[in-house]
């Protein structure tokens, strides 16, 4: 088994993040449920559709998860992390109906003025933000198998034991295959970048 | 560049990203990795890429979610449509019978002439301060005045003598043909005399008297209230 990389607590807050962190289905499955119903309702009170509204919701959903994940995020409670997650997809659909995207869309809207600076990203985190994204067409674009192997091992933290039992494999050739399967993904990432 | 070495390498690396590595082997590569930049850049690559798989399987796990909850509502939603089947059976009923009915009786006749439910306030995009009250108040222009009461009465328990709860709990009550309760929230309303709602609650409950027979009680607060038609109403008794 592989360890989590956390520090022995025992409180309940813990467990739920140890759950997201571990990407745990039905505490994330969870989370979705409770959540979307009022981002939703939200949206479709301030001028977007149900389209928009999952975009949104899916978008905040993430963001949330990368940052319990890389300890930005500290949540003491699953109300912590609900009203988190109600407030980041508030404010990227607020970004949206504020931007230029939305306003081409409505002649007669009002224009706000946006501070520039404090919006901007440093242009080291859009370089790592697409790469990124290379990376994620990479994976849509992997045979089946491998993305099977690699959600398996990288998403579901199962371990390669347990892995080569359900693919019915042995340990070495699991684990070749998903060397093999890594350097794919490595490649056509790299290739999607030039 | 497949050679042993490289899977050797791949195989170091993912242990140290995964924390599979012992706290003594981990000391160990940490160190190496702080002198070597070639190292740093393959685990900085090797991070990038499991971030990717993590995050792209998110996704595809989110879309599963996502269509589990819409195919849950649609099958409320065919369960409303039987309920709402059945609701508009239920007030063509009532409608008919009572039309037969009020023809007898005046006091039902104008009841039914001058009530009609509260506009209710507008909902707005502040609103979201006050994110259950105006959520109750969505129900209520829906006409779903089940839902708007259980809603305002989980606010109401800690707000009992708030005038605007009072006086929609009291609406609410009304149109869900609830009179009793309907008056009981409503008087409380009134006891607030700088309420903006005073004028209206009077009304709602001088209809409430008129709906009991009571025609000395419905004056009373029919006087009571400055609307326009709360004075027809008062005309038409007299």
């Amino acid at each position: 088994m592989r360890k989590i990389n956390l520090k022995p607590q025992s409180t309940t807050s813990d467990s739920i993040v140890k759950a997201i962190k571990a990407n745990n289905e039905e505490t994330l499955e969870h989370l979705y449920n409770i959540n979307y119903p009022k981002v939703e309702l939200f949206i479709l009170k301030n001028n977007g559709t149900v389209d928009q509204a999952k975009d949104t919701f899916q978008e905040a959903f993430v963001a949330a998860w990368k940052n319990i994940k890389s300890n930005k995020f500290h949540p003491q409670s699953e109300t912590a992390i609900n009203g988190y997650l109600y407030t980041i997809a508030k404010n990227k659909w607020m970004d949206y109906l504020r931007s230029n995207l939305y306003k081409k869309t409505l002649s007669t809207s009002t224009h706000f003025q946006e501070n520039k600076d404090t919006i901007e990203t440093p242009n080291d985190d859009i370089f790592k933000e697409q790469r990124l994204t290379n990376v994620m067409q990479a994976f849509n674009e992997l045979g089946a198998a491998c993305k099977t192997l690699l959600t398996k091992f990288y998403f579901e933290k199962k371990s390669m034991k347990q892995i080569a039992k359900e693919l019915q494999l042995d340990a070495a050739s699991t684990r070749n295959k998903k060397y093999r399967c890594m350097q794919k993904l490595r490649d056509k990432a790299l290739k999607i970048e030039e | 560049m497949e050679t042993n070495n490289t899977h050797k390498q791949f195989e170091i690396i993912d242990r140290y990203l995964t924390n599979s590595m012992s706290v003594k082997e981990k000391v160990d590569f940490e160190l190496k990795l702080k002198h070597d930049l070639n190292l740093q850049k393959a685990v900085e690559e090797h991070r990038l890429l499991i971030d990717g798989i993590e995050t792209q399987a998110l996704r595809d796990k989110l879309n599963v979610f996502h269509k589990n909850t819409t195919k849950k509502n649609t099958a409320k939603h065919t369960n409303m449509f039987i309920k709402y089947a059945v609701a508009a059976s239920l007030i063509l009923f009532l409608g008919i019978s009572s039309f037969l009915l009020l023809n007898n009786n005046p006091n039902k006749k104008l009841y039914a002439k001058y009530f009609t439910p509260d506009p209710g306030l507008p909902t707005v995009m502040s609103a979201t301060k006050n994110y259950e009250f105006y959520n109750a108040m969505v129900s209520y222009k829906q006409g779903k005045y089940e839902d708007a009461i259980e809603q305002w009465q989980k606010l109401y328990i800690n707000k009992p003598n708030n005038d605007t709860l009072n006086y929609f709990l009291g609406i609410a009550h009304l149109a869900n043909k609830n009179a009793l309760l309907a008056e009981k929230f409503l008087t409380t309303a009134t006891n607030n005399q700088n309420s903006v709602f005073i004028d209206d609650a009077q009304f709602y409950l001088g209809l409430i008297a008129l709906k009991n027979n009571d025609n000395t009680k419905a004056k009373s607060y029919l006087k009571q209230s400055k609307l326009e038609k709360s004075k027809e109403i008062i005309n038409q008794l007299e």
